[in-house]
């Protein structure tokens, strides 16, 4: 049986890292992490919202942990190599790659994973407003990267 | 709400925060203003090309599932053995400090002993019988050669005597008859032993044990536990 939101939350790693082989280490920390302090979550309260805000945080805590380590790889890399792929999803996942990675993290959670920006602003630790401001920013930006004609579609 | 308002508001609007008054505003404005709706309408489909392009893909976790689910089982294997490990440490702290505390020391089980083979049973012993012999032994131990026979309680006699070794430690063992009793009293110069509050039982003997400044005693009294604690009254009060 699966565990539940793996699945989204190596996504959303992969995406975090650059790196699958470090995305599954890190998913599987943050699994291990939840389960031990799964006690803490509130059962009212968003699990997805819980389990994500426990990646993030062990993302972090591994690099303050072990700044030099990250090796970063293209973003897409992983996903270029898929036979699904087709020009579309490389020229969008090409433009997310070149953003901040603030501005990326914000726009996988509240677009693609479809987190309020109050969910957003608990998973990161950081203001609502500056969640905001960052979504209006990597929208922008993802927009003025991608082809104008293919904008007008 | 003006058009910096709204730029604001945006990401509020497209994660659908916006309720109420803030959302009728919102949106009134958007139909009035062409610039900032056709502003939306591009975030819009920023959102959903984003979506499009890599939302629909969740990868396999098969295997990565697999790893979490063994990783658990050996926290939780490892959790169960430190628990039982400790578990099995406090039953043994428990039961230890239970023996210890309630455990007879053992010059009282050598007194109850001795007086039970050599007094009870008869067992062949050295005894000495004259008053004489019995103060020479006495006096070795400190007591003044008159005390010996004052020891016992009204209506006792001293009837004999010899050295004997309680927990590897010479002692003096007089033996009182009272009535159809006889009693033991195991006398050495104050090693600052331990004393009983109460007589206790040991085996079939009550069993006092009692200190003065110079010496260290021990009454033992087959079946009477009121006649065990009289005699070391008596004794006491004599040493």
């Amino acid at each position: 049986m699966a565990i539940p939101q793996s699945g989204r939350l190596l996504r959303f790693a992969c995406r975090l890292t650059n790196d699958r082989a470090a995305a599954e280490d890190l998913v599987q920390e943050a699994l291990l992490q939840a389960w031990r302090s799964f006690h803490q979550f509130a059962p009212q309260s968003n699990i997805r919202a819980w389990l994500f805000r426990i990646l993030v945080n062990t993302f972090y805590g591994q690099g303050r942990k072990n700044r030099l380590a990250p090796v970063m790889v293209p973003l897409s890399a992983g996903i270029r190599s898929r036979a699904v792929s087709t020009d579309e999803t490389l020229e969008v996942l090409d433009a997310l790659d070149q953003l901040p990675s603030e501005q990326r993290e914000v726009l996988l959670l509240g677009v693609l994973e479809g987190f309020t920006c109050s969910e957003v602003s608990k998973i990161l630790s950081v203001p609502i407003g500056t969640v905001m401001s960052r979504l209006s920013r990597g929208r922008r930006a993802l927009r003025e990267k991608l082809n104008p004609v293919s904008l007008a579609t | 709400m003006n058009c910096a308002d709204i730029s604001e508001q945006a990401p509020l609007y497209l994660s659908h925060e916006l309720s109420g008054p803030e959302l009728r505003a919102f949106e009134t404005h958007l139909d009035g203003c062409r610039t900032c709706a056709e502003e939306i309408e591009l975030q819009i489909s920023i959102d959903a090309r984003l979506r499009a392009s890599i939302g629909a893909e969740i990868p396999n976790t098969a295997e990565l599932d697999q790893a979490v689910r063994r990783q658990i089982q050996m926290i939780s294997l490892t959790r169960r053995r430190r628990f039982m490990t400790v578990a099995a440490a406090i039953v043994f702290l428990v039961a230890g400090s239970a023996w210890w505390f309630t455990r007879v020391p053992r010059i009282y089980a050598d007194a109850a002993r001795d007086h039970q083979a050599e007094v009870i049973e008869h067992q062949p012993r050295r005894w000495r019988s004259e008053l004489a012999e019995v103060n020479a032994l006495a006096a070795r131990f400190g007591l003044p050669a008159s005390s010996v026979a004052a020891l016992g309680p009204a209506g006792s006699i001293l009837v004999h005597a010899r050295i004997c070794r309680l927990d590897g430690k010479p002692v003096l063992h007089l033996v009182y008859q009272s009535g159809t009793r006889e009693i033991s009293l195991f006398v050495r110069r104050n090693d600052g032993g331990a004393a009983t509050n109460t007589p206790v039982l040991v085996g079939r003997e009550y069993v006092e044990a009692f200190r003065t400044t110079r010496f260290s005693a021990i009454v033992v009294a087959a079946g009477s536990r009121t006649e065990c604690l009289h005699f070391a009254q008596t004794a006491a009060a004599v040493l």
